[in-house]
C-alpha cells in the first residue's frame, strides 16, 4: 500500500545519521532559543535560518521544522513556569499552565504538555500520509480564482487568532496588503513605491520586516518596566502525571490534535489559530469551565496538542500548494528557495524523499522532544534565569546577523529599525503584528492570481463564485467572518485573554 | 473615565494615521501609475483599492466606541526606544567598513545602554563576550562568508 510506502521512504530519509543529526539539532536548538523569553518560533528561525544555508535540501528544512517545534515547546516551557509566553500559540497555555506552575504542578503541565504533543505529532503524521497525494491532486485542480479564494480564507481566519479589536484585526491585513505590493510590478515590469530605491525593487524584505516587528518590539515591551522579576520558586520534582491527571487530559488531548490538525492545513492557520480554538473548546465541553483560568488541566493539554498538530500540518498548504499560510512558512519557502527547490503540487513527485522526509522527521522530533526535554527541564529553568537586560543584546546581535546574512545587505537592517519602531507604535494603538505579516506574505501572491483571473475570464469578476472550489472556500470565509464579528462570540474571544482576577 | 479617554484618542490617532497612509500610498499609485482596466489590470489597480479600503476602515474607527477593556498605556523610555532602534542599523553601517567582529560589539555594546540597570562594567564584559561567541560560533563553526575584518582594515 502507498501509505506505507510513503512512510517507509521517510524513515529511510530520517534515519541517516546526518538527517537524524539535524533534526536533533533542530530541535534542541529550537527548545533553548524558543525558552528564552521574549523570542516566539518566529524569531527563533529568523536567528537560525542561515546557520542552515549550507546544508542538503533535506537536512536543512529537517533541521528548520525541528527548529520550529522545538521553539513551539520552549514558548509553552516559558508560558507555563514563568507566565511570559514569547508569542500567541503559547499565550493560551500560559493562562492555566502558569496557575498550575504556582499550585506546585508545573511538572504536570510540562509532561502532559510534552506527551499531548508527541500524540498530536504522531496523529498528524499519519493524516498528513494519508492525505497528501490526494490533496497535491486536489491542489493541480486548483484555477487562479480558487488560489485567490484560498488566500482570502486564510486571512480571514487569521483574524481569528488577533485578540483586539477585529477591525483593526483586519486593517492590519490591508495594510500588510498594501505594503506587500512595494517592488517590481511582475506584469509591467514598472518599480512600485520604490522612490528610487534599487534596494525596495524586490519588495520590503520579508526577513528585516518580520524580525523588526516581533523581536525588537517585543524587546521594548520588555524595557517598558524594568524592575526584577520574581525569581523561580516552583518546584519541579513531580514531573509524572497522576492517573487521574492524565485521564483528565485525555479527551482534550484527543480534542486538540483533531482540531488542530484541521486548522493548522487552513492557509492562515497553524499553530496559533490552533491553540486558540482549542482553548474555546475545551471551556465549551468542560463540565467545570469555571477551573478554566486556575489551572484547568484540559487548558494546558489541549491547546498543546492543537498547537502542535498545527505547526506540523501547517506544513501541507506550503509544501503541496507553494502557499505559506504564515509568516514562519513564509521563512520555509525563502529558504527551500535558497536551496534551489520551488515548492508547490509537483514537490512531492519530483522530491519524494524530501517531502516524506520532512513529515517524518516531525515525528522522530516529537518523539526526541519528549524524551530529551523532560529529562532536561533544569537545563531550561536555568536558561530562564538568564536576566532579561542581558538577553536583549543578545537577542539584537544574533537577530541583526541573522537579517544581514540572508542578502549581505546593509539595507535590510534599515529596514529591521523601521519595521521595529512601527511594530511598537503599532502595538501602543493595540494592533497585532500576526495578521499583518500574514497580509505581507500574501499580498503579492493574491494580486498575481486575482489579476491572472481577470485576464482569463475577461474582466468578469463572477468566477470567484461560479467556481465551485472558489465559491466554497469563499462561503466558509464569511461564515469564519460572522462568527468573529457577532458580538456574543467577541465577547468569548476577550475571556479567553483574561489571564486572572 | 480617563481611561475611556486614554482609549478614545488611541482611536483618533489611529484613524489618522492609516488615513494618511491610505491617502498618500493611493494618490501615489493613481497619480504615477496606470490603473489599467479589470481585464487587465495595471500595476496601480491593487494598491488603489487597497488603499481605498484601508481609508473607509481607517474611517469607521474614527467613529467607534472606545473599548472598555483598554490595556493602561505604558511606554518604554525614549532613550530605551532610540537605542533598540537604532541597533540594528548601527549594525548594518558598520558591517561593511568594519566586519563581524566589530559590527556585532558595537551593536550589542549598544543595546546595553538600553536597560537602566546594566551598568557599564556589565556592558563592556557582555558585549565582549558575546561577539566572541558569535564569531566563534558564525564565522569559525558556521563558516558563514560575511568577512571578519571589514574594508577598513582589508584595504
Amino acid at each position: 500500500m502507498d501509505l506505507f510506502a510513503h512512510l517507509s521512504l521517510g524513515l529511510e530519509t530520517v534515519f541517516q545519521p546526518i538527517n537524524l543529526l539535524f533534526c536533533f539539532l533542530g530541535v534542541f536548538l529550537g527548545t533553548a532559543i524558543g525558552v528564552l523569553p521574549g523570542i516566539g518560533p518566529l524569531g527563533t528561525i529568523a536567528i537560525l535560518l542561515p546557520v542552515t544555508f549550507g546544508f542538503p535540501p533535506e537536512a536543512s528544512l529537517i533541521m528548520l521544522a525541528g527548529i520550529y517545534y522545538g521553539a513551539q515547546y520552549g514558548g509553552s516551557t516559558t508560558a507555563i513556569l514563568i507566565n511570559l509566553p514569547g508569542e500567541a500559540s503559547s499565550a493560551v497555555t500560559a493562562i492555566d499552565g502558569y496557575q498550575l506552575a504556582r499550585q506546585g504542578k508545573a511538572g504536570t503541565a510540562l509532561a502532559l504538555a510534552a506527551i499531548g504533543s508527541f500524540i498530536a505529532g504522531c496523529f498528524a503524521t499519519l493524516l498528513i500520509a494519508i492525505f497528501a497525494i490526494p490533496l497535491t491532486m486536489l491542489a493541480l485542480k486548483f484555477t487562479p480564482p480558487d488560489y485567490f479564494s484560498l488566500m482570502v480564507l486564510g486571512l480571514v481566519a487569521s483574524i481569528a487568532l488577533a485578540h483586539g479589536s477585529v477591525l483593526k484585526g483586519i486593517i492590519m491585513i490591508v495594510f500588510g496588503l498594501l505594503l506587500g505590493t512595494v517592488g517590481t510590478d511582475l506584469y509591467t515590469g514598472q518599480a512600485r513605491f520604490t522612490f528610487g530605491m534599487f534596494d525596495l525593487a524586490e519588495g520590503i524584505p520579508i526577513l528585516g520586516f518580520g524580525v523588526g516587528i516581533y523581536a525588537l518590539s517585543e524587546i521594548l515591551k520588555g524595557l517598558e518596566d524594568e524592575t526584577p522579576r520574581e525569581p523561580l520558586k516552583t518546584n519541579i520534582s513531580a514531573l509524572l502525571p497522576s492517573r487521574r491527571d492524565l485521564r483528565e487530559a485525555g479527551m482534550p488531548i484527543l480534542r486538540g490534535t483533531f482540531l488542530g490538525s484541521f486548522l493548522g492545513i487552513l492557509p492562515g492557520g497553524g499553530a496559533m489559530l490552533s491553540s486558540f480554538a482549542s482553548y474555546m473548546v475545551e471551556k465549551q465541553v468542560s463540565k467545570r469551565p469555571e477551573t478554566f483560568g486556575r489551572g484547568a488541566i484540559a487548558g494546558v493539554a489541549g491547546p498543546e496538542s492543537a498547537n502542535n498538530a498545527g505547526a506540523q500540518t501547517s506544513f501541507v498548504p506550503m509544501l503541496t500548494l507553494g502557499i505559506p499560510s504564515n509568516p514562519l512558512m513564509a521563512l520555509m519557502v525563502g529558504a527551500l528557495i535558497i536551496q534551489g527547490i520551488t515548492p508547490g503540487p509537483n514537490l512531492i513527485n519530483e522530491q519524494p524523499s524530501l517531502f516524506w522526509g520532512v513529515i517524518v522527521s516531525m515525528w522522530i522530533g516529537n518523539l526526541m522532544l519528549v524524551v530529551l526535554n523532560l529529562p532536561l527541564i533544569g537545563l531550561w529553568v536555568k536558561l530562564l534565569s538568564v536576566r532579561a537586560n542581558f538577553l536583549y543584546p543578545a537577542i539584537v546581535g544574533f537577530s541583526a546577523i541573522g537579517v544581514y546574512s540572508i542578502n549581505e545587505n546593509p539595507f535590510d537592517l534599515i529596514v529591521m529599525s523601521v519595521s521595529g519602531a512601527a511594530g511598537y507604535a503599532l502595538s501602543k494603538l493595540d494592533c497585532e503584528p500576526a495578521p499583518l505579516l500574514l497580509g505581507f506574505v500574501l499580498g503579492p501572491m493574491m494580486e498575481v492570481y486575482m489579476r491572472r483571473t481577470m485576464l482569463l475570464s475577461g474582466g468578469d469578476a463572477s468566477v470567484f463564485l461560479t467556481s465551485p472550489i472558489s465559491l466554497g472556500l469563499l462561503i466558509v470565509s464569511a461564515i469564519v467572518l460572522v462568527i468573529v464579528l457577532i458580538p456574543s462570540v467577541n465577547r468569548r474571544r476577550a475571556e479567553v485573554f483574561v489571564e486572572e482576577d | 473615565m480617563s481611561a475611556d479617554y486614554g482609549a478614545r484618542q488611541k482611536n483618533i490617532i489611529f484613524s489618522g494615521i492609516f488615513l494618511i497612509i491610505s491617502i498618500a500610498m493611493g494618490g501615489y499609485a493613481l497619480t504615477t501609475m496606470n490603473m489599467g482596466t479589470l481585464d487587465r489590470m495595471g500595476p496601480a489597480f491593487f494598491p488603489v483599492v487597497l488603499s481605498a479600503i484601508l481609508a473607509a476602515l481607517a474611517l469607521i474607527v474614527l467613529f467607534l466606541p472606545a473599548p472598555a477593556d483598554a490595556e493602561p498605556f505604558a511606554i518604554a523610555p525614549p532613550r530605551a526606544i532610540v537605542i533598540i532602534i537604532a541597533c540594528p542599523m548601527i549594525f548594518g553601517f558598520a558591517i561593511e567598513p568594519f566586519g563581524l567582529l566589530i559590527a556585532v560589539f558595537l551593536s550589542i555594546f549598544v543595546s546595553c545602554l538600553a536597560s537602566q540597570v546594566t551598568t557599564l562594567r556589565q556592558a563592556l564584559l557582555l558585549s565582549a563576550a558575546f561577539s566572541l561567541f558569535c564569531v566563534l560560533v558564525f564565522h569559525y563553526l558556521l563558516s558563514m562568508t560575511i568577512p571578519l575584518w571589514g574594508s577598513v582594515f582589508t584595504g
